[in-house]
């Protein structure tokens, strides 16, 4: 029986080309318990962005795939499209270059409401539907009027976090989102996300991140490692870190 | 100074709809669209076709249908180019220059020959109280504030404002599932329809179309936006001052120029593009954050 507090991948194999032979990942399995910030390591090309990339549901022409990821009780066949634009509508991506995601000659407030514009903007005035929460406005200290340009690289970390959450959202990937900040706006970053999660109970946070420190302070009970064995076979190991202690 | 403040009023109602083109295009959406001059040549043949065709109907439909098809001529150059950008991922500024080839030959096909006077045809911008040395006026004069009005409730909109996030920032749409290439498009469509509508007041006001009427006018259009610029100094992302302010100060210098005798008046551009960069020098002396010559956006 699926639990359903649970998201998994399942039997995951894939290679960028339709080769069966030297798969990049081959029957890889893992799960990750709901509502909670999970923290992803590995070393470059271990395919820690890749696997996000499966997670969203994208795959190129020409790739393989096999395997089923499962969310909220539903399996998703990753080897179908429709199975994969459905799951799409689940999972957003804040990419390690967040300024991309971003008008920065705008305010904080238009940026949030073009992310909301319909496919073909057109006449309308441009409205203001979105939604910000509260804490963000009583501990973050923003100014919604500003340029954006002018808010710090945590802030402008947070405004994209936001975007990419205007549309429901149960799984958030974020790919190195601490990797331009200091120490401070990291701090900051993920103390607003443990706020989301926490008004949030639906939505689970997965990081790729390269921060030990941070890593220790913010996960939970454990963190995951994709694995390069020897014989390039690639796992995604569960390490408590009372062991890593 | 009886005729100069006709002729600046006249000239600066005239090119606005050019400048307010360029604003969109190269300011706003910080592309190079040169096709702004195939543009400006296409309205204007189209527009005296069209003319020729419905000279013989009322005077509100002949207007009608030769203020549309001249806005759709140069519309056409729009779709075209811009088309080569979405669908042929051509570079815009090759895009342009193709489509200039392009209509430089349909420009001279729609007219038959190099030149014609329209002369002989109803002048529609002389239709509305016609002053007497400056009949085109009063309707030129309408038509500004008009289009003045309507630029400014679009810049509000979910369109206009679309635009200027796209020179900000071209991959922003695809984050949120926007259609980038709708806003491209529909903003060079828009912007070289304005274009299409100078060339076809151009046309009326000299009495004749030319295939060489276009040459130089991006030129004027970007001099205009880059002293609107220098003096307006907006917080918004977009402002109507700036093409507004700027197509003033542009005929300002001009008719200044044109009044003064300490120079050749063979040097009359030279001087005129002097001027610009003497300003633009002065600018970028300054230190601070708007004084960014990329904000310029041309």
């Amino acid at each position: 029986m699926t639990n359903t507090l649970n998201i998994s991948l399942n039997g995951i194999s894939f290679h960028f080309t339709s080769a069966r032979k030297n798969r990049f990942f081959s029957d890889v399995s893992t799960s990750f318990e709901v509502n909670k910030i999970h923290f992803i390591r590995g070393k470059n090309g271990a395919g820690k962005s890749t696997l996000f990339r499966l997670m969203n549901g994208t795959i190129f022409s020409g790739e393989y795939i096999k395997g089923t990821f499962t969310l909220d009780g539903t399996s998703y066949n990753l080897s179908l499209e429709h199975a994969r634009t459905s799951l799409k509508e689940h999972v957003r991506q804040v990419p390690q270059k967040f300024d991309l995601m971003l008008a920065d000659n705008f305010s904080f407030e238009e940026n949030l409401s073009m992310a909301n514009m319909p496919r073909l903007p057109f006449l309308a005035p441009l409205a203001k539907q979105y939604s910000i929460p509260d804490f963000l406005v009583d501990q973050f200290e923003i100014d919604f009027t500003v340029p954006v340009r002018r808010l710090s690289g945590g802030q402008r970390q947070i405004l994209a976090i936001l975007m990419a959450l205007q549309k429901p959202t149960k799984i958030l990937l974020l790919d190195e989102p601490t990797a331009a900040l200091d120490h401070k706006n990291a701090r900051m970053v993920i103390h607003f996300l443990q706020e989301l999660i926490r008004l949030n109970p639906l939505l689970t946070v997965l990081i790729i991140c390269h921060d030990t420190e941070l890593v220790e302070t913010y996960a939970q009970d454990n963190y995951y490692e994709i694995v390069v064995h020897q014989n390039s076979q690639r796992s995604i190991d569960v390490i408590p870190l009372t062991q890593k202690n | 100074m009886q005729t100069v403040i006709p002729v600046l009023l006249e000239t600066t109602s005239m090119t606005f709809p050019l400048v307010l083109a360029a604003y969109i295009t190269i300011s706003l959406m910080k592309v190079p669209d040169l096709s702004l001059e195939s543009a400006f040549v296409c309205g204007a043949s189209v527009g005296t076709r069209v003319l020729f065709m419905t000279n013989h109907l009322p005077l509100p439909a002949c207007a009608f249908l030769v203020i549309l098809s001249s806005i759709l001529g140069g519309a056409a150059v729009g779709i075209t180019s811009s088309s080569l950008t979405s669908y042929a991922k051509f570079p815009h500024l090759l895009s342009s220059i193709l489509t200039m080839g392009i209509f430089y030959g349909l420009n001279q096909c729609i007219l038959g020959t190099s030149n014609i006077s329209v002369a002989s045809k109803t002048n529609l911008l002389a239709q509305i109280m016609p002053l007497k040395r400056f009949p085109e006026l009063p309707t030129l004069a309408l038509t500004f504030c008009v289009l003045a009005i309507l630029a400014g409730l679009f810049l509000r909109t979910q369109l206009g404002t679309s635009l200027a996030a796209y020179g900000n920032n071209p991959q922003f749409f695809s984050h949120y599932g926007i259609s980038t290439r709708f806003i491209f498009i529909s903003g060079i469509l828009l912007s070289n329809g304005l274009a299409g509508l100078a060339g076809f007041f151009d046309t009326e006001t000299q009495g004749f179309v030319d295939i060489s009427m276009g040459n130089l006018k991006a030129l004027s259009a970007i001099t205009a936006i880059i002293l609107g610029k220098t003096v307006i100094r907006s917080k918004k992302t977009s402002s109507l001052l700036v093409p507004l302010v700027g197509t003033i100060l542009y005929f300002v210098i001009r008719q200044t120029l044109v009044k003064a005798t300490f120079f050749d008046h063979k040097l009359f551009t030279m001087v005129e593009s002097m001027i610009v960069a003497g300003l633009l020098a002065t600018k970028f002396s300054r230190r601070g954050e708007n004084e960014n010559p990329h904000d310029l956006g041309v």
